[in-house]
């Protein structure tokens, strides 16, 4: 009734009408005109409906409208090429790198050589131990949007294996919306002769929202693959650099390579729906370029976590000229991991390379590590060393950690109570007060104990 | 706390021992025979008891869930609790729409438990209109199937839910209790993740169906469009269940919400006993300007009364403040009599919910004799029967009343409903005509789910969830109308049109925006406002971005949980206001100035000989000018404020009255004196509008300006002046259809307005009928004292409109 009336009148409006606010992008016509018996032009309800809706939509858009635009896209084809599979046509991009070819400082076959145990280790995950390296698949996806759910489409799937010692890059390309169903069966084909899934914020991002996607299309998911999600990885280790753990960031920082001309994330998904609506394909060639870099990272940086990984393994001491940090972060890792002698050695070299923070830090490690090996001693010798370098509120840890080991290993309560004495501000006072009177009271009980041997002085009584 | 109590054992002696009556009727009668008291019944009538029908428990319920019934006491279901069953059973979708404490849950929990006895993996999903409800639900349902040894699960689903619990809510739970505006926020737009509920989604239940009217309710329309949609998609065809307070047009209104057939459980089969329903309408205190005395001290007063007598009571409020206004003068006076004054308790939201969970149970046990509520306990909170119930003040609809009164009666034993009225327009027009009260419902509750502007916003969430097909309706709303709608996306490259299978169009949702954050349930068009207290950083409330210019302009003092804020800054481009904590002596009360345009007149047809009636879209520009400064308690003037906002601009629809200048000069009065006559008339017709069409004054704007362009030419008859029109639209942005409805019904709609004015007994106009005198603002000439009501009705004369008979 009204609504049809109204909407009827709408899209009478046609194509030539005003009704679109961004006015020079149309939607292209794929099909027919809208079969709408076309009313009479007169009807001025027709320019007030179209007001109050173009009204409507502006209000909608301008949220969109706040954000920068792409620049204009280059003129030419699109660099992918039509597959005919069992599947039906898949739309891909594909290159192989050699064995020698490095991504920044990094060489990307070193990620064919890394132990299954030492990566479990790294991504705190032990499913991982078991798993065959040289069958991984790297994935990243560049999506339609970030906010996830289901009208959320990954339109670019990247993925890379390697065959030798060669990688394989095959970006499956979506070209038109609606077409998802060939592009999943042959990602689902692809995952069934892989190991395992390299991402970087996959557990969160890329995997549910293609999980979403087999589910849509009503394909059948593939099984779940054991997944290393390089991201978290990354966070322990490099937590202790100020910079982010952005994955742009850790490129530049770690492997020292800079993407040049690099295209906004924020702007690919309106450079995909330029595309859609009859753009130029070329335009897309950054979006393809920028994946093919992730993807290549993600293998870069895997063989690098591990090789630095590795490196204190085995008694073997941790090279010189490793950033104190970074060696600070795989120090906690280890821990974390139960890996306790790689832990001590990395934690010792962070302490090695630094005075500040960073040393501080490493050596109540350290101390810890110590104190867990049953080596008392150095783990005080650690914290006296820690506690040369501390300044201001870093000392009464220490302090504190001193206090404990005099009382409780060492067996020596004076200096339990010089420290401990020390170690106000670290604790809540309730329990500082009762560290302090436990340990008067037990230094008077065996300073009573030792007079009364010498039988000087009388007993008082027994309170 | 103990009920038990007697007042002497408090201590002391009692000073007026025989004023202390025991009972309910003792009280009635006492009233009664108060001379001063007995004038001010507006209305007292009783409704007779009812015996129960019952039924016995349908064979076909799994023996596992008779068992569980059995354990609970349950022999044998009222009538309407089988009859639900049955349909349900069946397959039918039904709405139930019996009184407060009927027995409405086990209504459609009955027919969902006998279905996870039979089918394992079945699931349903129950919608409330507020947390506390389904958490309240959730509980009883957990007990329920535990009782039938069912494993299924009840969770709740909302913004509080951690973690762990929303992934066990997607994979194990039977039950998912949720509200509408997670289903469309969270759920809804993240379906693949719900596969297992949705594909096993055996029944929907709808509680406090009533509730979603107007806006709200032609939202969760959609919303459910959108939930049928997704529900099919994986291959489920849900059962919809509803319930919902005693309203007009239950299955009507069931039908438009659902957009499918429905069958009607109305007929209660649960006994009731004889209730007194009394409407107490508190003296005039001041005849010149129809000032009465304070319902909230009358209400008090009232239910004090009831206390003392040992009659367990309880006392709504309007608003948080009322209700601790009038919990402390309760107490004080408890106090004053050596009365226990722990035997009154507070509720209402904000308690922390440890506070109401004892509060409900003390009630059950009678532990607590009174508690002063707001509509906080109004919705399906379990906390028995009590003997009496008292309304202080009308809250607005005559089913939101009945929810209250339903608290009251024993079983089997006689109670009472009373309203005490408010000064408010609605609450006298309810004084002066109290039949409104009694008998069949009358309101309709009321929702345009095909509202353009609602419409598309829920169409733009539903091809996100989903690609629509070119032929696929939405709901009930046609295809072509669908593929209509969705070509003007594409238009906007909101969608993408692709060619599907068979050459169809198939629109794909093609931005990078999550749709449903942009559409909220609860009001439609802008965004909200963010109050941001100064100091501490704290968001304090959200609100939405229209009212804010009234409420958050810079100067104003904003109320929240009865403390003032002073706005210090309005930061109208990024919609944030900035307050802070003040104790002020005055509240502020924004003055606006609204004019309407007339954009297109869908229908016009005369009223009598000179009026003239139309309805269509209009524009509606406001604009606030200033604020007042009112003195708390004395609601003194103290003070005026400018205030510099943006106008604000809103198309919608309305109905307007216009009179001829030619009347207008015909008058024996001043001209400004008969503008100042028709601005009553457009109060009164606001007032029975509301009452009619059972929305709330905030719904519908009213104004008096001229259909023609201000800035238009100038009139061709060369007079001065312009034709008076009344409008009165439809206060949200594309129009919820009241003002059609005003239309259709203007004959009868000016009638009423004509019988308010004739039967108030204000002398020359008040708050109830005609409405306050203009006041005065700075630099504007004052209007010139005349007799208002006497001239608003020869104004109605004059135009032809005679009083109802």
């Amino acid at each position: 009734m009204d609504l049809k009336r109204k909407l009827a009148r709408l899209t009478s409006a046609g194509p030539g009408a005003k009704a679109s606010p961004s006015g020079e992008a149309r939607a292209p016509q794929e099909a027919p005109a809208g079969s709408a018996a076309a009313p009479s032009p007169s009807d001025p309800r027709i320019d007030s409906l179209r007001r109050m809706l173009s009204d409507w939509s502006e209000r909608q858009g301008l949220a969109a409208a706040r954000r920068p635009s792409a620049p204009p896209p280059p003129r030419g084809p699109l660099p992918v090429e039509a597959r005919v599979t069992t599947h039906g046509t898949v739309h891909v991009s594909e290159r192989i790198l050699p064995p020698e070819h490095h991504h920044g400082s990094a060489p990307l076959a070193a990620a064919l050589d890394v132990e299954g145990p030492l990566v479990a280790s790294l991504a705190l995950h032990a499913d991982l131990a078991g798993v065959d390296f040289q069958r991984m698949l790297f994935l990243d996806t560049e999506t339609t949007g970030l906010a996830g759910g289901t009208g959320t489409v990954p339109f670019l799937v990247g993925l890379a294996w390697f065959e030798g010692r060669s990688l394989k890059v095959h970006q499956l390309f979506l070209r038109r919306l609606g077409e998802e169903a060939p592009l999943l069966r042959a990602l689902g084909e692809r995952m069934a002769h892989s190991s395992c899934l390299v991402t970087f914020n996959g557990k969160s991002f890329d995997w549910p929202l293609l999980r979403t996607r087999f589910v849509l299309n009503r394909v059948p998911a593939p099984a779940e693959l054991p997944h290393l999600d390089l991201l978290h990885c990354a966070r322990r280790v490099f937590k202790h650099r100020g910079a982010g753990t952005r994955l742009v960031h850790l490129e530049d920082q770690i492997l020292g390579f800079r993407r040049v001309d690099d295209v906004d994330g924020s702007l690919i998904p309106d450079l995909y729906f330029r595309y859609l609506r009859g753009g130029d394909g070329a335009a897309l060639i950054p979006v393809l370029e920028h994946n093919v870099n992730d993807l290549l990272l993600l293998a870069a940086l895997l063989g690098e976590l591990v090789r630095r990984f590795r490196a204190a393994g085995e008694g073997a001491s941790v090279p010189q000229g490793e950033d104190p940090r970074d060696l600070l972060g795989f120090a906690g890792v280890a821990l974390r991991a139960r890996d306790y002698e790689r832990a001590q050695a990395f934690a010792r070299a962070a302490a090695a390379g630094d005075r500040g923070v960073v040393g501080i830090e490493a050596l109540a490690l350290a101390s810890r590590l110590s104190r867990r090996a049953g080596d008392a001693t150095s783990a005080a010798a650690h914290l006296h060393r820690a506690l040369e370098a501390a300044q201001g509120h870093q000392a009464a840890p220490l302090h504190l950690q001193l206090a404990k080991l005099y009382e409780h290993s060492l067996k020596d309560l004076a200096r339990a109570l010089h420290h401990a004495r020390l170690a106000a501000p670290a604790e809540p006072p309730p329990d500082h007060h009762r560290r302090v009177l436990r340990l008067e009271a037990r230094i008077a009980r065996s300073t009573r104990g030792a007079s009364l041997d010498l039988g000087m002085g009388g007993p008082r009584s027994g309170t | 706390m103990k009920p038990e109590k007697e007042p002497g054992a408090f201590g002391g002696a009692r000073r007026t021992p025989w004023n202390a009556p025991r009972g309910l009727n003792s009280v009635l009668e006492g009233w009664r025979a108060d001379r001063r008291l007995g004038s001010c019944f507006a209305l007292d009538e009783t409704t007779p008891a009812r015996p129960g029908v019952f039924a016995p428990i349908p064979d076909e319920v799994a023996p596992q869930v008779r068992e569980a019934l059995h354990k609970r006491g349950i022999q044998q279901l009222f009538s309407h609790q089988a009859e639900a069953y049955r349909l349900a059973r069946a397959g039918r979708n039904l709405v139930i729409a019996t009184p407060t404490a009927s027995g409405k849950s086990l209504c459609y929990n009955l027919p969902l438990l006998d279905r996870f006895a039979r089918e394992p993996q079945a699931r349903a999903l129950y919608l409330f209109p507020t947390k506390a409800l389904s958490r309240d639900q959730e509980e009883s349902l957990r007990a329920l199937m535990r009782e039938a040894g069912l494993s299924h699960g009840a969770i709740t689903f909302d913004g509080d839910t951690p973690a762990d619990a929303r992934r066990a809510a997607r994979e194990r739970s039977g039950v998912l209790l949720t509200n509408p505006d997670m289903l469309h926020t969270g759920i809804l737009p993240h379906h693949a993740s719900w596969a297992r509920l949705f594909s096993n989604l055996r029944y929907v239940v709808i509680d406090e169906l009533h509730t979603y009217r107007g806006v709200f309710g032609s939202h969760l329309a959609n919303v459910l469009r959108r939930l049928q949609r997704v529900a099919r998609f994986h291959g489920a065809d849900p059962v919809f269940v509803a319930a919902s307070a005693t309203i007009g047009n239950p299955e009507a209104h069931a039908r438009r919400m659902l957009g499918r057939d429905v069958s009607l459980v109305s007929e209660s089969g649960a006994p009731s006993g004889e209730r007194r329903v009394m409407v107490f309408n508190p003296p005039v205190v001041n005849p010149e300007l129809g000032i009465r005395a304070s319902y909230l001290k009358t209400a008090v007063r009232l239910t004090a009364d009831l206390v003392r007598a040992g009659v367990s009571t309880l006392l709504f409020g309007q608003s948080r403040n009322n209700i601790e206004v009038m919990l402390k003068y309760l107490r004080d006076r408890f106090v004053e009599e050596k009365l226990d004054p722990s035997l009154i308790q507070g509720y209402r939201g904000g308690y922390l919910p440890g506070t109401r969970r004892a509060t409900e149970a003390a009630l059950r046990a009678g532990e607590v004799r009174c508690v002063v509520a707001t509509n906080a306990l109004e919705l399906g909170i379990d906390i028995g029967a009590l003997d009496a119930v008292v309304c202080a003040g009308y809250p607005g609809s005559v089913a939101a009343l009945m929810q209250r009164f339903g608290r009251a009666g024993r079983r089997g034993e006689s109670s009472l409903a009373l309203l005490v009225t408010s000064s408010a327009p609605l609450d006298q027009y309810l004084a002066g005509d109290p039949r409104f009260l009694i008998g069949s419902p009358v309101e309709h509750a009321r929702i345009d789910p095909d509202n353009v502007e609602i419409l598309v916003q829920h169409l733009k969430c539903a091809s996100f969830e989903l690609p629509f097909e070119e032929g696929e309706p939405f709901g009930d709303v046609p295809p072509e109308a669908t593929a209509d709608a969705l070509g003007f996306l594409a238009q906007h490259e909101v969608v993408h049109p692709t060619v599907g299978e068979a050459g169809r169009r198939v629109f794909h949702w093609s931005t990078d925006a999550y749709p449903a954050n942009h559409v909220s349930l609860r009001s439609v068009g802008w965004d909200n406002v963010v109050i941001i207290e100064r100091g501490t950083d704290r968001t304090l409330a959200e609100m939405d971005f229209r009212s804010a210019h009234t409420m958050l302009h810079e100067q104003a003092i904003y109320q929240h949980e009865a403390e003032q804020y002073q706005v210090e800054r309005f930061d109208y481009e990024n919609h944030k206001a900035y307050v802070r904590k003040v104790a002020p002596d005055y509240f502020t009360d924004a003055m606006t100035y609204v004019r309407v345009h007339v954009i297109q007149e869908d229908q016009a047809a005369p009223v009598g000989p000179d009026l003239q009636a139309g309805m269509g879209e209009v524009s509606v520009i406001e604009k606030v000018v200033g604020y007042k400064k009112i003195k708390y308690h004395t609601h003194e003037n103290v003070g005026y404020g400018e205030v510099a906002l943006p106008e604000m601009q809103m198309h919608t629809a309305a109905f307007w009255l216009t009179v001829p200048e030619s009347v207008v000069r015909a008058m024996r009065a001043p001209r400004p004196a008969v503008i100042d006559a028709l601005r009553g008339i457009a109060t009164a017709l606001r007032t029975v509008a509301c009452v009619g069409l059972m929305i709330d004054p905030r719904d519908l704007g009213k104004t008096l300006g001229s259909r023609d362009d201000a800035e238009g030419p100038p009139r061709k008859d060369g007079g001065v002046g312009f034709d008076p029109t009344i409008f009165l639209y439809d206060n949200v942005p594309g129009g919820v259809g009241l003002a059609a409805r005003l239309y259709d019904q203007r004959d009868e709609l000016l009638s009423r307005a004509r019988r308010l004015l004739e039967s108030c007994a204000c002398e020359d106009g008040c708050p109830a009928c005609i409405g306050p005198a203009t006041g005065t603002m700075p630099g504007q000439a004052p209007v010139d004292p005349h007799p208002r009501k006497r001239l608003g009705l020869e104004v109605l004369s004059a135009l032809g409109i005679a009083g109802m008979q």
